[in-house]
């Protein structure tokens, strides 16, 4: 069994590898950097009370993100019952769109305009754009990962890519 | 921009952060012992209180000896005082929020009055209080039954129907529900919903046995289409992408007699706002048209501009603005000169009250703060020594009254009570 120091050792090595990699996910799943920064922390650490297990698992990386998509879940569904009191009814807030992909030829701010995007979305429209563009899973892992069916992910992706292409056109205007 | 670009998007977005591996080792190991300090007194805790009940048994306390009663958990702490009514406060609230001005309701040219603030009504406390204690449900409807649906599930993927008193009676209506926001809507009465084969369903409070029905949508692609109801009637709205504009379909169907939706009209720039009265509230051009079933459109009045309907109760609306983060409500009435503004968060900048959270005649409820009367112009304040949150919900001629609060371990709980069976409140003790 390794030792706590090769546990700590083995912790940080692979933090200091993936960190980056983890905070674009989380940075995509909260739209915050200050909770994304919580996110891989509180993923981090719950994942640290079985790092030998950790260790020994064929995907490291796959196992953490699992740990945050799921927390960042946990989270949704609390800010979600909190904007209900506030809330009349439960609303999708569909921006209008004057074009469907807006002007490209105008600049933006790269994170800003990722925020901006990701906005519309709902925490599972969130997750399959997050787990398909950035971690670069198939559909089938995407599915296997959020425990849907693959044809869930099919339409997920499409709503999500619909309600992007929207936001971009009043992000960077038409 | 395509999905590649998309990728490229996201991958190039760049890393600030302020975690170290160091650092977050050394807070997971900070964090692990805190928990085992705070596990530890937990278990000495429980240890003390298992041993203060077994005493009490063991030596035929007083208080109860009866072993079953040991094994039953507490009931949750009431919001209210459990006194009787007259032990209640008798004098007005201090004065914490102040009222606006409001319009009165069906005067075409209200004058302005001083707004005052009084103690929350013991008779309505006493009705709350005798209502049944419900757990708060994660979101939910309330139907005109007096039934609840609402979403379930770690992925919130099962629509479940709870019956309406605290006998915790609930039935399953799909376990395959397709999670978006709002992903189920109801007009009181037929709940309609997108499946995870992406279908649209339809469930009927009025035969809950049954099954929901999917129904027969045709060439309507879900990934882009929305839907209302109201009185019965289905709204969808499907988006064609163009080069142009996001033109949109609108198709209605009469779910009580069945069929197939039918294109009724189509629009530029569009959204589907809420319906009413079995009209479809489209949001064209930034601008809210009401559409009926055979397809005459009435626009909205001019002075909602670009905001939509939220709400309805008699011939008050509630509008807001879509597509932002801001939940400022708005109250309109054809008898008011202005629309009367709400404001969505704590704070006030002497131009409106805050916290909507809910409409039904002259009341509305403003969460933290307690319920707004508009025809006599004051607000009945929230307990600041009970901390609760007013909502209203359910449908027209069946709203109810709520009040949730939190216990100490952080559970939530409700109890509602129908408006109708609210003895009236008038404006004394205002102060």
């Amino acid at each position: 069994m390794p030792s706590k120091s090769e546990v700590q050792e083995d912790f940080t090595d692979f933090a200091r590898e993936h960190l980056s990699h983890l905070v674009k996910i989380a940075r995509s799943l909260t739209g915050s950097a200050d909770a994304a920064d919580e996110l891989v922390q509180t993923a981090m650490e719950k994942a640290c009370r079985s790092w030998r297990t950790v260790m020994k698992a064929d995907d490291p990386v796959s196992y953490v993100r699992r740990i945050m998509v799921n927390s960042a879940y946990d989270s949704w569904r609390r800010r979600r019952r909190f904007q209900q009191i506030f809330r009349p009814t439960e609303q999708t807030s569909e921006p209008v769109a004057t074009h469907p992909w807006g002007n490209p030829e105008k600049t933006y701010d790269v994170s800003a305009c990722i925020d901006e995007l990701l906005r519309p979305l709902t925490p599972r429209e969130r997750a399959v754009i997050t787990l398909r563009f950035l971690a670069d899973l198939k559909e089938a892992d995407t599915a296997y990962e959020l425990g849907i069916a693959v044809g869930t992910v099919k339409s997920t992706t499409a709503r999500a890519l619909a309600k992007m292409r929207v936001a971009e056109a009043q992000t960077i205007g038409a | 921009m395509d999905t590649n670009d998309l990728r490229g998007l996201l991958h190039d977005q760049s890393v600030a952060t302020n975690l170290t591996p160091e650092g977050m080792w050394r807070t997971a190991q900070r964090r692990k012992a805190a928990r085992r300090r705070a596990g530890a007194i937990t278990a000495v805790v429980a240890v003390t209180l298992a041993a203060s009940a077994s005493a009490i048994y063991l030596y035929g306390g007083s208080f109860n000896p009866n072993p079953p009663v040991l094994a039953t958990p507490s009931s949750p702490a009431s919001p209210t005082p459990s006194g009787s009514p007259s032990q209640e406060p008798t004098t007005p609230a201090a004065t914490l929020m102040p009222v606006p001005a409001s319009p009165t309701i069906g005067e075409p040219n209200p004058k302005p009055l001083d707004g005052c603030t009084r103690a929350f009504s013991e008779s309505w406390s006493a009705a709350l209080e005798a209502a049944p204690t419900l757990d708060a449900l994660p979101g939910g409807t309330v139907l005109k039954s007096g039934a609840r649906v609402a979403v379930h599930g770690t992925d919130a993927d099962t629509l479940k129907w709870h019956g309406p008193g605290a006998d915790s009676q609930e039935q399953v209506i799909d376990d395959r529900a397709s999670y978006q926001n709002g992903t189920y809507r109801s007009d009181g009465r037929y709940v309609v919903y997108l499946g995870a084969d992406d279908r649209l369903k339809v469930w009927d409070d009025q035969a809950a046995n049954d099954p929901a029905k999917v129904l027969d949508t045709g060439e309507i692609d879900f990934a882009s289409a929305d839907w209302q109801l109201s009185n019965g009637q289905l709204w969808i709205m499907h988006w064609i992408e163009s080069d142009s504009a996001r033109g949109g379909k609108l198709y209605h169907l009469d779910l009580a007699a069945g069929g197939a939706p039918k294109l009724v009209d189509e629009f530029a720039n569009s959204i589907l706002g809420r319906s009413f009265d079995g009209r479809a509230q489209v949001l064209s051009d930034r601008r809210a048209v009401f559409v009926s079933p055979d397809g005459a459109q009435e626009p909205a009045p001019e002075s909602w501009g670009e905001k939509v309907a939220l709400e309805r109760s008699g011939e008050i609306y509630v509008l807001g603005v879509f597509g932002t983060e801001d939940p400022s409500t708005w109250l309109y009435h054809p008898g008011w000169k202005e629309l009367y503004l709400i404001e969505g968060g704590a704070s006030r900048d002497g131009n409106g009250v805050a916290g909507f959270s809910g409409l039904e005649g002259e009341w509305v409820a403003l969460g933290d703060n307690g319920v707004l009367n508009l025809r006599q112009n004051f607000v009945m304040q929230a307990d600041s020594a009970q901390p609760s949150t007013y909502l209203i919900e359910g449908f027209e001629g069946n709203r109810y009254l709520v009040r949730e609060w939190d216990t100490s371990d952080g559970t939530r709980h409700r109890k509602a009570v129908k408006f109708s069976d609210l003895p009236p409140v008038g404006v004394e003790g205002c102060s």
